[in-house]
Order: C-alpha cells, then structure tokens, then sequence
C-alpha cells in the first residue's frame, strides 16, 4: 500500500519513471481533494504504458476512469471539472492524438483565466506520452512540445528521470494553470532514487553535468543522449555541460545563459524536428540576450524535417543520438571529427 | 542629449567613485575629450565625451554610482539637429570589405583586451576568429587573485581609446649620450642600490620637462608637477606605475622609488593609488637591442618618451670619426595638445640633461 503524502526527507525509493509518475497521481488521489483522471484506457487495463497501473483498483470509477476515444470530449469534459473546482488530470495516449482535442487545449483552456478577468482558473493536467524512436511510425512518434511553448497560458514540462517526473508532477496537481506534461516512453521504465515529499518547481532547469568548453541543452529524451555524448568527448579532454530545462514554459533561461557566459558554445538537442522546434526558440534567445557570448553559431540537434518513418534504419536516420550531439559540438569547437 | 553613463571597465566592475570633473557644468566638450576620472577598486580611468557639445553634470564628485547610472548629458552644438549616435557614425560593418570575421565572443574579448581583429588569423571554419585565438594571443591572467583581469582591462581600455582617439605624432633623434654613460659609470649609492639607465633616464626626463612644460600634463591642462609613469613590462602586460613627484627626488630616491614600483608590478601587487595620476609617461626598452619604436601616448596624458639602448657608436665629430655613446629617444605626442615642434625641443631639452648629468647627480 502506498503512504500518500509522505512528508519531504524520507527515504529515497527507487522507482522507475513510470511509477514515481504513478505515485504523485496516487499521492493527490489519496489527499482527499476534488480530483479526476480522465484517458483512454486508464482504468481497469492501467493505462497502455501501465502509468496508472493499480490506481483504479484503490480509488475506483470516483476519481480515474476510462474516457471515450475522443480527445476533444475527454479535454473538454476536464476542463469543465477544472472551473468547476474538481481538478482534473488527462491522459492523451500518444502524444500524437492531441491535435484531436487542440481546440480544447490552446483556445480553451489557455484562455479562460484571461478571458474571464481572472475569475476562472482551470487546473488542468494533460499529460501523454512522446513514443519516439519505438518504429511506431509517423503519426505516433511526434514531439509536439514546441506548439505548446508558442501559446501564451500553458506551461510545458517533460522530465527526464524518475525524480523529475515524481516532483514536476507534484507541483502540477498543485497548479491552478493548464499544464502538458510531457512522458517520454522510452524513459518509463528508467530507474532512479525518487525522494517521496519532493517537488520540483516549474521553471528551474538541473545542470545533470558540468563542464566548460560547450553546453548542451537537452530536452526529455535526448538528455541521456547529451549525457552518453559527454562521456564520449570526455575522453578526448572536451568538457560539456549538459543542462536539462526540465520545463520549457515557465523556461529557465538564466541557468543556460549563465553556462553559454561560461563555455561560449551551445547545442540544443531534442526529438522534435528542427523547424521552428524548442531549439529554435533557444538559438534566438541566446543571439537576443548572450550575443557577446557566442563563439559559434547556436547548434540545433534534432529530427529531421520528415515525416519519421517507421522503418527501423530509417527512423535511427531521422532521430538525433549521441553520436549527432558529439557532432553538433565537434561543429561548434571547430574540432576535427573523430574516426568513428 | 547624450547621456554619459558610467562605463563597465572589467567583468567584476559593478560600481565606480566619481573622482574628480575635468570639465565644467555648461562647458564645451569635444568628442574624446576626457571629462571625468572615475575610481574603481582596480584603477583610475578617464571618461570621455562621446559627442561634442554643452555638457551638463549629473554625477557629484565623490559619489559611488552603479554602472550605467548617468554621469553627465551633453547637448549637441548645433540647436536642433541632432547630434549624430555613437552607433550612427561608425562605419558600416562591411563598408571596406576587410573586416575581420570573427564570433561575437572574440569581439567582445579582443575589445576588453585592447587587440586589433585584423592582426590575428581565425583558426575557426572558415578562418573565423574565435575566443580560443585570443586566448592564445593574451591568454587571461588567471592565476592570481580576481584583482588582476580587471587591472589589466582597465589598461587595455585605456590603450584602445587612446590609440583610437589620440591624433599622433611621432618626434625621434639619436642623442647625444657621453654624459649618461658617464653618469651611469660613476652612480654608486651608499647603500649599494643599482642605479640603472632608467633612474638616469627619469632625471633627464623630468628636468627636461621643467625645460619643455608643454608635455607635461593630463586632459589638456599643463601640469604643474611631474609625476611620471613608467612602463613596466609584466607577465600580464604593460602596466604604468606612477613615480610622484619625480621633480623633487634626488637620484637614490628616484632609484628606490623606481625599485619599489616595479617589484610590485611585476608581483601584481600595485596599489590603485600606484597607477594613477602619471602626467608623462617613460618607456625604456634600452635592456633590448632596440633603437626606436613609438609608442601609443596614454590618455590623458600629452606625451610619452621612448628610448632605445644606450650604444656606443661612430660618429662624426669636426671633421674626424670618432666612437661616442649614443641614445635613440622618440617622443609621442597628443596633437591636440602640442605639436612637433615642441617634442623638437623636448628632445633637445633631453639632450642636454643627458650631458650635463655627471655634474648633477
């Protein structure tokens, strides 16, 4: 049976991402305040990458239940909840599927705080799944993160590890704002020391490595890929600082200007393709507030601007990985590249 | 109005003590002018006027303002038009298609270093000059105390305003120099201090300027007394300590003066007090088998003499070859402030304090 509400300075647990995602949800089910989880799936199957995995068995139809496969509707429904002073917490399956229910999202949700004078908040979670590099082909494998950091009244998040799923997720059933939140597939099952109490704000990225000749800002699953690439250029005495944002919207823009004064060179890596992706938004920034600072043109490690195929030696052509970041950095320290 | 705001020196800089205004409220000020001296925990430095016109003090003396805070507004000359931006009268980027490419980053850095984009070969893509190419030209000092960059930035700014904004002129003669030799085979102090070329040199310099007032000075005032800089070569760079009041000091004490301030300079231990103030500046690279060279004057200041090595040489005297010592000197000077006629005499002046040292030490 699980402690909801453990106070913070509790042993560490180790926990895959997908369970410390599960325990937070479990933790603000069990506290007692008006909440519901609405998705495909999420009930009695547990989700179909298992997150809410044994929730409907302690806390039943009341507060998680099977949604209809209409995105828009379970959205919509939520948001209705959430003004109503139930808060509400959505799965999107794929991440790919949110288009479905953007009306919902971008001109609803994002909008009724402002658009009401302030009367109305909607504390709402729409977490889904990224389920990239897993041959699922091109309309289940998108990194759509960017739409969301484009729209004024959303905040972004999408953690990397266990401990930043368990304490980012805290601090969105806390929120009184609309919130993507933001799985990666591919880390669910990555396993990590989650301290139970401990939230993460919204807002403050983690430098996961520091380092002086080159930064990397990775966002979800790429910051293992920027770690991998780390040690890689480590052994050729490359120092890199792998910072991950954690969130995109609130953007922690200070603690990666701070490193580009420092290093005067930076890569951004992430799954999304590369036109108008978080890179993108991260290259300006730097140029707006850090142009005395840049040794090298911004680099932007990212997919391709193709659909991703679902061909396995065609989608690993597509991704970014650590080798691209190595290269990214290569390309920024005007060093020459390494026999591979 | 342009507002005259106080200037970043070094990366560390956050504040500055207005020290003293060299102009006055409703005066009228050139462009490069020096208008007011600003303390900073690292160094004394000038401000310059960025437009000509009617300036009008904002900033008491002795107050401690933030960067950027507005330390004076200047009102341009002409009513009504407006006076042309700092930004609008530099030349395009591309206007010579010479320019040199380089990162923003190595800009920032060759501009807070004082070097020049164009003497330096970009090891970047495509011959880009990066940070690293600075780097290997003045690495940064980081081995001592934080105290250090923001000493040597503030020197570097100083020698690029100067150069940018000094017009000037170069003077050079080979002197006479029998009665330096003399004097430097014959100098022995009691205490068993060296006396070196230089100690001699900064007497010569300094009475010759009681000759020649007209280069002794700062910020287009004549100076009353000479406080001469000296320029001392350490391992982060040239730094200029200042030797007060040179023209009251007896040779042994120009020599201890002298010892000191080098020793501190080449420890890095120089007091702020040290370097500022200098009237004149000596720089004495006679150690070196230099004869000439001309030297940047270092604003405010009006002139800096540079001497060569002391050699023997022939040389035609009525009639006969004959072997005498001889000493380069060349005096850069501020146009503005004087012209070469002036250095003309200085260096005249000089010849003749060089020969009648023997008698007068």
């Amino acid at each position: 049976m699980t402690e909801a509400g453990t106070a913070a300075g509790s042993e560490l647990l180790e926990l895959t991402m997908g369970e410390a995602i599960n325990r937070a949800l479990d933790e603000a089910f069990a506290a007692g305040e008006p909440i519901m989880h609405l998705g495909q799936d999420i009930g009695p199957h547990g989700g179909t990458f298992g997150v809410t995995r044994g929730l409907w068995d302690r806390y039943g139809d009341e507060v998680i239940r099977d949604g209809p496969l209409c995105e828009s509707a379970t959205v919509g429904f939520a948001i209705g909840l959430a003004i109503s002073g139930v808060r509400a917490v959505v799965e999107i399956e794929f991440f790919d599927f949110v288009g479905v229910a953007m009306d919902q999202i971008f001109n609803q949700a994002a909008k009724l705080h402002y658009f009401t004078g302030g009367k109305l908040t909607v504390p709402l979670v729409i977490r889904t799944p990224i389920v990239a590099r897993m041959g699922m082909g091109p309309q289940h494998s998108q990194s759509l993160e960017a739409w969301f950091m484009h729209i004024p009244g959303l905040k972004v998040a999408l953690p990397s590890g266990p401990a930043d799923a368990y304490g980012l997720m805290r601090s969105a059933l806390r929120d009184v704002n609309p919130i993507l939140f933001i799985e990666n597939v591919r880390l669910y099952g990555r396993r990590g020391p989650v301290e139970p109490g401990r939230s993460v704000p919204f807002g403050k990225a983690r430098v996961l490595r520091e380092g002086d000749d080159a930064t990397v800002v990775a966002l979800s699953g790429m910051v293992h890929e920027a770690l991998a690439a780390a040690d890689t250029l480590a052994e050729r005495g490359i120092s890199v600082e792998v910072i991950d944002p954690r969130t995109i919207a609130p953007l922690d823009m200070e603690t990666i200007l701070a490193s580009l004064r420092k290093t005067m060179h930076l890569a951004v890596a992430h799954d999304a393709h590369r036109t108008g992706g978080f890179g993108a938004e991260i290259a300006a920034r730097c140029m707006e507030e850090g142009f005395d600072f840049l040794d090298a043109p911004v680099e932007r490690v990212a997919a391709l601007d193709v659909p991703i195929p679902c061909a396995p030696n065609a989608m690993a052509a597509v991704y970014p990985d650590a080798a691209s970041v190595v290269a990214a950095v290569e390309r920024l320290l005007a060093l020459e590249t390494a026999d591979r | 109005m342009v507002a005259v705001t106080l200037p970043q020196l070094s990366l560390s800089m956050e504040e500055g003590k207005v020290l003293r205004w060299l102009v006055g409220d409703g005066d009228r000020v050139e462009a490069g002018q020096p208008i007011v001296e600003i303390e900073t925990d690292k160094a004394t430095i000038e401000v310059e006027a960025p437009e000509q016109g009617v300036i009008r003090l904002v900033a008491a003396e002795g107050a401690m303002l933030a960067v950027e805070t507005t330390l004076a507004e200047i009102a341009p000359t002409a009513a009504g038009e407006p006076a042309p931006s700092r930004a609008a009268a530099a030349p395009p980027a591309n206007a010579n298609g010479g320019r040199p490419v380089a990162s923003p980053a190595a800009r920032r850095l060759a501009a807070e270093r004082g070097i020049d984009l164009s003497t330096i070969r970009g090891s970047g893509p495509g011959g880009r000059i990066v940070a690293r190419d600075l780097e290997r030209l003045a690495p940064a000092p980081a081995s001592s105390p934080a105290e250090r960059p923001g000493l040597r930035e503030a020197v570097t700014a100083n020698i690029v305003a100067s150069w940018q904004r000094i017009p000037h002129i170069q003077i050079g003669g080979e002197l006479a120099a029998e009665g330096l030799a003399e004097a430097r085979r014959r100098a022995s102090l009691p205490s068993g201090e060296k006396v070196t070329v230089t100690d001699l040199l900064i007497l010569a310099a300094v009475r010759a300027l009681a000759d020649v007032p007209e280069l002794n000075g700062a910020a287009g005032r004549r100076a009353e007394r000479v406080h001469l800089s000296l320029a001392v070569a350490t391992q982060d760079g040239v730094v200029a300590p200042v030797i007060r009041d040179a023209g009251e000091l007896s040779l042994a004490q120009v020599t201890r003066e002298r010892a000191r301030l080098v020793g501190a300079a080449r420890e890095g231990a120089l007091d702020p007090h040290d370097l500022a103030g200098g009237t004149f500046t000596l720089s004495n690279l006679g150690a070196y088998p230099v004869d000439f060279f001309s030297p940047v004057v270092s604003g405010p200041q009006v002139a800096m003499l540079a001497t060569g090595r002391l050699a023997e040489k022939p040389v035609a005297i009525d009639g006969m070859l004959a072997i005498r010592h001889r000493l380069w000197a060349n005096v850069a000077i501020d146009h503005r402030a004087a012209d070469g006629e002036t250095g003309a005499r200085f260096l005249a002046a000089l010849e003749r304090r060089l020969e009648e040292l023997p008698n007068r030490i």
